[in-house]
């Protein structure tokens, strides 16, 4: 293990693997990137791509594997910009944070980890399709993507996508890539759209009285025909309900209006400091798991509530139909699993998960019949089956 | 299996199915079955599966780009009877329907609830839901809303051996790989899409429709420009030139002026507070530019005769020539200015009649070429102009196609844009969903199994 990437590995691979890494490498270029996967091919390595190590844990544990772990966080450029045409290109390794600090002074931002501050990388949230908040104003991460290269185990770099806001040519394969964890080649780099900055962003803050009004507020503002940038109810001490509005100061000072007019009556009370989504550490703390279940809005009442007797602390995402908790392991998860799927969660993932039940459950519970397809698609891109095997949905 | 009424077999009735809107590849379906279910669609293609037929899936054969075409004969599958809606949640912002569902038919359904869909192609009083599936299909409305990837969140799917899968869910978020994502844009090649999910999109409460009269093609292209680099986002943000105009003018007399070079259709919409500063920031942007004139919509019914003339401005050119052919390459926005100058020399140093009508606002170009096919030295002037000029778009950045999809029409210039490594990439992808490759051959991807008749 190279000397000055081993403290991160040191602490993370056990989010990984249940041994650690043969090596760890950090390539500093696409040609070394393609360097080290050749080389991790040649030896029979797995290869699991790393960026800040914030979401390692989300995927399944890699069993009986030798490994190459590819720090990506050397390649943190932004390769080019064009304000104009509103596309930006980057290699992954960039943080999320550092990129929109380059976009800012265009007076543009792009719609990735926008409230993250935890040192996230491009790539890593490309892999993880992670957005926040403001999904259900601009979509997740898949939304946000334009093109990318990639170095497959079939040992070449592939691109897709290109560099325009549409294109059709081909298999959008960039759909494929987010969201798979690395699992289906090591992305080298990313073209991303981007957005003006609004002039104006304020947040409207309201403590209540229980999940229900909470939510039934938080349901009223969704129906409200609003376009909020943010719209989250927060369980953990207390509840909170939080809607954002971005844009002229003049359509936010409107709609801020709105939402005090269409909260009132469900007896919530404006609170002086913001809300702070809950997000899990990097590295499961043990006694508890976290989990995010997707559903729709008109059931994120129902998902609340399966979860009560076992929440420690949550955040629904109204509008995106989202609600991501921390549970007790009071009760068995299979009891849990139930009860959400009873209340109308499409799916979910066990985003952590302490030790004990990595080994034997599969952080993503999704319909069974689409496995097949999940297997051949991973077997069309990863022939050599190298990116973080067993890592995925249904251990592929 | 089927009813004799859902079985075409006379060859004069099967003319109609040889071909998309896209008319220079044609091929002869074997024959043509109308499925009136998932099931029945999944009986057929178990039926090819079993013996070796190709099939090809259709919608209204509205398609830009012979996604449709049976180049290798076969069956050619259309889901035009299955066309109803089956669901809608407005709260969830909701709506389940059949594949062949024509795409204006579900803002109809939701209207009542304030809501539409997104994604609006200009055959969109005639195309299918699951054709918009296929292309990845869009329209004016795209620049601020999106493309139809980022409106359908479910699919069923009957897999090329004729099983049936369901993708997705009602939620905004996929799960596992996103084959949802994938499906979007396969053009057919991957099974049939035989019901969808999207998401539907609340109805603005304040919509402002500009036309702004340009005296050239380059001063409304720099508006352009100015008006997306300035951090405006309009809905929508349309240009159509003096030929399309004039087209318009001889067969609606809409009361444009002849002489223009350039209109630009300019749609703003929101909440209400700000939207009348952000309009006039634009007219003036367009004034700053040279327009002879900006004026907007005072009324709905001006609003709707302006998008009329919008999405019949290709149809019209029907009675300008016989035959046309319209591109559909992509650039960087800001690019504008010098590739429609480029594409005007492309043009003339071939003489052929080019026009452009296309969305401006997202780079998305649309030169339209209109000849005559029984002109074989123009069809071949057509064909050579066309390839410079996706050359070109391909060369400053951009795409050989931004909605129309690649089909057959612009098979053989994927290599422009990908390398071999890429495209053998694509083909594993495609043999993962369909092994035996019986499902629209000969779309997308050139090269030796684009090439090889199926088995």
């Amino acid at each position: 293990m190279s000397a000055s990437y081993a403290p991160a590995m040191a602490v993370l691979w056990p989010c990984v693997a249940d041994r650690p890494p043969a090596e760890a490498v950090a390539p500093a270029s696409r040609a070394e990137a393609a360097v080290e996967v050749a080389r991790a091919l040649r030896h029979g390595l797995g290869i699991v791509p790393v960026g800040a190590g914030t979401r390692l844990a989300e995927a399944n544990l890699m069993r009986g594997v030798e490994w190459l772990a590819v720090d990506m966080t050397r390649m943190d450029r932004v390769l080019a910009y064009s304000p104009d045409d509103m596309t930006v290109v980057v290699e992954p390794g960039v943080t999320a944070e550092a990129l929109q600090a380059v976009l800012a002074e265009a007076g543009q931002f792009a719609a990735l980890g926008l409230a993250s501050g935890r040192g996230e990388t491009v790539g890593g949230l490309i892999a993880a399709n992670a957005q926040g908040r403001r999904q259900c104003a601009f979509g997740l991460p898949r939304d946000q993507l334009l093109g990318f290269r990639a170095a497959l185990s079939t040992g070449d770099e592939v691109r897709f996508g290109g560099c325009t806001v549409k294109n059709v040519a081909g298999y959008d394969m960039g759909k494929l890539y987010c969201g798979s964890h690395g699992t289906l080649g090591l992305i080298t780099e990313l073209t991303l759209r981007v957005r003006p900055l609004p002039s104006v962003r304020s947040t409207l803050s309201l403590a209540g009285p229980g999940l229900g009004d909470t939510l039934s507020a938080g349901m009223a503002l969704h129906l409200a025909r609003l376009l909020p940038t943010g719209l989250v109810a927060t369980f953990g001490a207390g509840c909170a309900l939080t809607v954002e509005f971005s844009g002229s100061h003049e359509t936010v000072a409107w709609q801020l209006e709105q939402a005090r007019r269409v909260s009132a009556g469900y007896g919530l009370q404006t609170e002086a400091a913001a809300s702070v989504d809950p997000s899990p550490p990097a590295v499961p703390d043990p006694g508890v798991a976290w989990l995010r279940a997707a559903t729709v809005p008109t059931a994120i009442e129902g998902l609340c509530r399966a979860l009560e007797p076992c929440l420690s602390r949550a955040v629904a995402h109204i509008a995106a139909g989202l609600v991501e908790a921390e549970v007790t392991l009071a009760e068995p998860l299979n009891d849990l699993e139930r009860r959400l799927f009873a209340a109308g969660c499409s799916h979910l993932r066990w985003t952590r998960l302490p030790q004990s039940e990595r080994a034997t459950r599969d952080a993503w519970r999704l319909p069974a019949a689409q496995l097949p397809l999940m297997r051949a698609v991973k077997g069309a891109l990863d022939p050599a089956g190298a990116f973080g095997p067993g890592r995925f949905a249904g251990r592929i | 299996m089927l009813r004799a009424d859902q079985v075409l077999t006379d060859s004069v009735e099967m003319l109609a199915y040889e071909c998309d809107a896209y008319t220079i590849h044609k091929g002869r379906p074997d024959v043509v079955v109308h499925p009136e279910s998932t099931e029945q669609c999944a009986a057929v293609v178990r039926l090819c599966a079993r013996m070796g037929v190709p099939f090809t899936p259709r919608g209204t054969g509205t398609g830009l780009s012979g996604g449709a075409t049976p180049l290798y004969g076969g069956v050619v599958i259309s889901i035009m009877r299955m066309n109803r809606v089956l669901s809608i949640s407005p709260a969830d912002l909701r709506l389940r329907a059949q594949a062949g569902c024509i795409n204006s038919t579900i803002t109809r359904a939701v209207a009542p609830y304030g809501l539409h869909y997104a994604p609006d192609p200009s055959s969109q009083t005639a195309c299918t839901v699951g054709g918009n599936v296929a292309e990845n299909a869009s329209g004016p409305h795209t620049l601020k809303y999106g493309v139809t990837a980022n409106h359908v969140t479910a699919l069923t799917l009957v897999l090329p051996d004729g099983s049936v899968v369901e993708l997705g869910s009602d939620a905004d978020e996929p799960c596992g790989y996103d084959l949802v994502g994938l499906l979007v844009g396969s053009e057919g090649t991957l099974g049939i899409v035989t019901e969808v999910t999207v998401r539907l999109t609340p109805n603005p409460r304040e919509v402002r429709t500009l036309l702004a009269v340009f005296g050239s093609v380059d001063d409304a292209s720099r508006a352009v420009s100015r008006i997306i680099a300035a951090g405006i986002v309009p809905c929508a943000l349309e240009m159509m030139d003096s030929m399309i105009i004039n087209a318009l003018e001889d067969a609606f007399a809409m009361g444009f002026p002849r002489d223009a070079q350039a209109l630009l259709l300019v749609e703003l919409d929101g909440l209400g507070p700000g939207l009348d500063a952000e309009t006039a920031d634009v007219s003036d942007l367009c004034a700053e530019h040279n327009a002879r004139s900006v004026t907007a919509a005072a009324s709905e019914e001006e609003r709707a005769r302006l998008w009329f003339a919008r999405k019949q401005g290709v149809g019209v050119l029907g009675r300008v020539a016989p035959n046309k052919v319209t591109q559909d390459g992509v650039i960087p926005r800001s690019l504008l200015p010098e590739v429609l100058a480029r594409i005007r020399g492309i043009a003339e140093s071939h003489s052929v009649r080019l026009c452009n009508i296309f969305h401006a606002g997202d780079g998305n170009l649309h030169p339209c070429v209109i000849f005559d096919e029984r002109d074989a030295d123009e069809l071949r002037r057509v064909l050579v102009a066309n390839e410079e000029i996706l050359r070109l778009c391909v060369e400053v950045g951009g795409s050989i196609t931004g909605e129309h999809g690649v089909g057959v029409e612009k098979r053989d210039a994927m290599p422009l844009m990908f390398s071999e490594a890429d495209l053998a990439a694509m083909r594993r992808v495609k043999s993962a969903f369909d092994p035996a490759g019986l499902c629209n051959p000969g779309k997308i991807i050139p090269g030796p199994s684009a090439e090889a008749a199926p088995p």
